[in-house]
């Protein structure tokens, strides 16, 4: 279990670019640093229940980010809060602390323009630049193979 | 040819029939649960904001568990999924969103407005909080932070919104009808009794 008060990191993955699945982490915040508020109970995994296969319950977080730092815009202080599967997290003996800074591309790489307004596509966006590299500590296990990063 | 057009009636029937015959689901609860989708609306969540405002007890309950708090007022919560209660305080506000889809508290709050599952709702409100509640007339002291609640897995979120002044000894029940689906969002702040018309969208639509 994670306990509350600890920094962890979004995975910076994008599976929908590798095969079809439903995904409950919003692509804004892949790769994004931000801290646990507290463990929510433990779910089925809804990426599994999608498609009928045996899901494995999974700890589920309600994890705090600074929102301007989202999207370069905003009011220092806001917050966003999102509940996130902890297959998703990465803590920072994973490799938080060698890691390259997050905002490594810009948005516009990140999302596809769908109406030209700005609004960002959904999370089966598949707007990802081509030959990204996933960050984190070498060897660091899959989520595809279904491997915990946490014990 | 689509039989749910031409014989709608009847595939439901066999569909019902079927269910009950298998024992997945006896016409009684198919019953019981129409009527509570049927009984869901905003005004169940007003009565539970306007209850934890006159109600320590009640309100300590329904922050640590919305759920067993919505049940204990015989909201029915069977198969809904567990609810959480965000309390907005002068120094921290809420607002609710589903960025992935339209994940909504339907057993407290009934069905969402139309613009809950706007793309463009769902985008402004985790990227421009501030610029999206001003166009419903929302603005917040410069010292109250904003929390964006993004409602994208198991839980379903609602507002607990600030108890307005001059409210001091209004009853629990004349107190709910102050309350509006769109302050248990988090897009507007229950208006001071009086000044509904600076603050006055309680149909949900948004100034364009």
């Amino acid at each position: 279990m994670i306990p509350p008060g600890t920094t962890v990191r979004v995975r910076d993955d994008w599976p929908e670019t590798r095969e079809k699945v439903h995904i409950r982490t919003p692509h804004y915040l892949r790769g994004r640093t931000g801290r646990v508020l507290r463990h929510l109970g433990n779910f089925p995994n809804p990426e599994d229940l999608a498609f009928a296969r045996p899901a494995r319950t999974l700890p589920l977080y309600h994890v705090l980010f600074d929102q301007p730092p989202l999207w370069e815009e905003g009011s220092p202080g806001d917050e966003v809060l999102v509940e996130i599967y902890e297959p998703w997290l990465m803590l920072e003996r994973d490799g938080i602390a060698d890691a390259p800074p997050s905002r490594s591309r810009s948005l516009s790489d990140r999302v596809i323009q769908t109406s030209g307004a700005g609004v960002p596509a959904n999370s089966f966006a598949v707007g990802v630049p081509s030959g990204q590299v996933r960050w984190g500590a070498p060897g660091f296990p899959d989520p595809a193979s279904g491997h915990h990063a946490l014990p | 040819m689509n039989l749910l057009a031409l014989e709608p009636e009847r595939l439901l029937g066999a569909v019902r029939a079927l269910l009950a015959a298998k024992g997945i689901a006896s016409p009684a609860e198919i019953a019981e649960r129409i009527a509570a989708t049927d009984a869901a609306s905003p005004a169940q969540g007003a009565r539970m904001v306007a209850i934890a405002w006159t109600d320590p007890e009640f309100r300590a309950l329904m922050l640590a568990d919305g759920t067993r708090a919505a049940e204990s007022l015989a909201i029915p919560m069977r198969g809904a999924p567990p609810l959480g209660v965000l309390e907005n305080t002068p120094d921290l506000h809420h607002l609710v969103v589903c960025t992935l889809c339209s994940c909504y508290p339907r057993a407290v709050l009934g069905y969402p407005p139309f613009w809950y599952k706007s793309a463009a709702y769902r985008a402004r409100a985790v990227r421009d909080p501030r610029g999206l509640i001003a166009e419903w007339g929302t603005t917040l002291p410069p010292a109250t932070k904003i929390r964006v609640v993004d409602s994208t897995a198991d839980y379903r979120w609602m507002v607990l919104p600030l108890r307005p002044a001059g409210t001091e000894n209004w009853p629990a029940d004349r107190l709910a009808t102050l309350v509006r689906e769109t302050d248990m969002i988090g897009v507007t702040l229950v208006a001071t009794p009086g000044d509904h018309a600076l603050n006055s969208f309680a149909s949900p639509r948004p100034q364009a």
